[in-house]
């Protein structure tokens, strides 16, 4: 039994010296570091996002599967812009580039558009790839529909279950996983297994994806674009083939936010998945919340990238297979 | 037989898909952050010895797989089947056909022990050490005092197996050879 540290001490150095570089950004631009419970009342509805719960006073609470609904609430409480380091945990996440609990970096950007957050975003990676001495192609931008019709030939925004099955057949994937409920959510399944599988492998160098389908819209407002699609005004980062980040213009429409709550526990149920009661405190507070956009990133992942580490386990100190 | 979910699914366990009898090489877990998670897995299919790969829901199981390996003696052939012997003590036999002997059958020789996959207790595969000791039984004359490196002739072995040796060596020597690679790896003093 070993019962020694997965990060090596050069790779320990490093990492405290990217914390440093994040913090210094973020001083430097009057960003406030916050720090908000890790421990909530709520869980996440999210269809694919399972909540590690305990229980105390005969009450269920919920480890945080990421800081948003804290930060939003602070938010509209009229903190500002404001940014956070902290763990996050998902249940059952588990693999060279998941660990069940994990280090997360969000930030939410007051009155800024989602396109001034991606370059936000570029600049903080560029700042972390120059203090690492690290070398990379050119960022690309670029949208799931231009990277999807690209390799498919189909537009994925209007694409039915029928022609989705038909490319994960042709891709000899095997599609009987798929729940087959004839929902918004199997559709997703079905461009996520074609994305995670055929796409995001092939992108190495880093890229910025906007403009994903509606059905992946999660805490983003929804709008059409330029090409008459309706998209979900959110992006991800990819780079070496990983998802590194995830930001939202984030929807601040509290009638929209119950909606989406109750169609993901229409879905949960459906799948035989506990239902996630609403999280009140953060539906009273979406009236107030500005208008603001926000931005995650896998800290673990973006330190295994600078390091040129290929497992998660190899920059965390206890990684839960050492625990 | 007992069930197995993608998180148990570990390099060597043997496992059913679509009627056969698959052992795993490699297990990676996929999930985007808001998305399914799936498990990308490699396995060796134990009948044909092809990889296949194969997309899983996370969480999904497949059915073990009864296979275990056996060290057995190869005793004959009797024109059809590829007969063993257990080496623990049973002295039971067994036959192995043709596609379960496969690529072994070259270096078959009666009375030395070779690796047995069954599965549900009958012969799959067939595995040779990977080093196995075999006279030569045809070859082009040595040419004496040619020991230093240079040229290779083919020779045939009494399994019927053909590999490239040195050009010393002679008919009736025993040589031992790399069943991985099929090459001649030294001549075994008798």
């Amino acid at each position: 039994m070993s019962w020694r540290s997965g990060i090596d001490s050069a790779t320990l150095q490093q990492r405290s010296k990217i914390y440093r570089t994040i913090r210094r950004f973020f001083d430097d631009r009057g960003v406030a570091e916050v720090t908000t419970p890790v421990l909530g009342a709520s869980g996440v509805s999210d269809l694919h996002i399972q909540s590690l719960s305990l229980v105390d006073d005969g009450q269920s609470w919920f480890l945080q599967s990421s800081p948003e609904y804290s930060m939003k609430r602070l938010l509209a409480s009229g903190s500002g812009s404001i940014y956070q380091i902290c763990p996050a945990f998902r249940a059952g996440e588990l693999g060279s580039k998941h660990n069940t609990e994990f280090s997360m970096l969000e930030w939410y950007r007051v009155g800024y558009s989602l396109e001034e957050l991606v370059a936000e975003v570029a600049t903080l990676l560029q700042q972390a790839l120059d203090v690492n001495q690290v070398q990379t192609s050119e960022f690309r931008f670029t949208t799931y529909r231009e990277l999807f019709t690209s390799r498919f030939d189909v537009n994925p925004h209007d694409a039915g279950i029928e022609t989705l099955r038909g490319l994960i057949f042709a891709e000899n994937l095997t599609a009987d996983h798929i729940d087959n409920i004839d929902d918004d959510a199997t559709r997703n399944e079905c461009l996520d297994l074609l994305f995670a599988s055929c796409i995001e492998p092939g992108l190495d160098e880093p890229t910025f994806v906007l403009e994903f389908p509606a059905g992946q819209a999660a805490l983003a407002k929804i709008a059409a674009n330029d090409q008459y699609d309706v998209v979900a005004r959110r992006f991800e980062l990819y780079w070496q083939g990983m998802e590194l980040a995830n930001g939202y213009d984030e929807l601040t429409d509290p009638a929209e936010l119950r909606q989406r709550f109750e169609k993901n526990n229409t879905q949960r149920v459906a799948r035989g998945l506990i239902e996630m009661a609403p999280d009140k405190k953060l539906l009273a507070s979406m009236s107030e919340l500005p208008d603001c956009a926000g931005v995650a990133i896998g800290l673990d992942r973006l330190v295994m990238l600078l390091c040129g580490k290929t497992s998660i386990d190899e920059v965390l100190t206890f990684s839960r297979q050492r625990l | 037989m007992a069930t197995f979910s993608t998180n148990e699914f570990k390099s060597g366990l043997k496992v059913m898909l679509e009627g056969d009898p698959c052992s795993i090489l490699e297990n990676e877990f996929v999930k985007p952050g808001k998305g399914q998670a799936f498990n990308r897995v490699k396995m060796r299919n134990l009948k044909s010895g092809k990889v296949w790969e194969r997309t899983f829901k996370s969480g999904e199981s497949l059915e073990g797989a009864d296979v275990m390996d056996f060290d057995m003696e190869y005793v004959y052939n009797d024109g059809e089947y590829w007969h063993f012997m257990k080496t623990d003590g049973s002295f039971e036999q067994m036959g192995a056909d043709k596609a379960a002997v496969g690529d072994c059958v070259r270096w078959l020789k009666e009375q030395d022990s070779y690796l047995v996959t069954l599965w549900n207790e009958a012969p799959i595969a067939v595995t040779p050490p990977n080093f196995v000791e075999l006279e030569v039984a045809e070859t082009d004359p040595g040419l004496k005092g040619d020991t230093a490196q240079g040229g290779t002739k083919p020779a045939t072995l009494s399994t019927g197996a053909v590999v490239k040796v040195p050009l010393f060596i002679n008919i009736g020597e025993v040589i031992r050879v790399d069943t991985r690679t099929a090459e001649y790896q030294n001549r075994v003093k008798s």
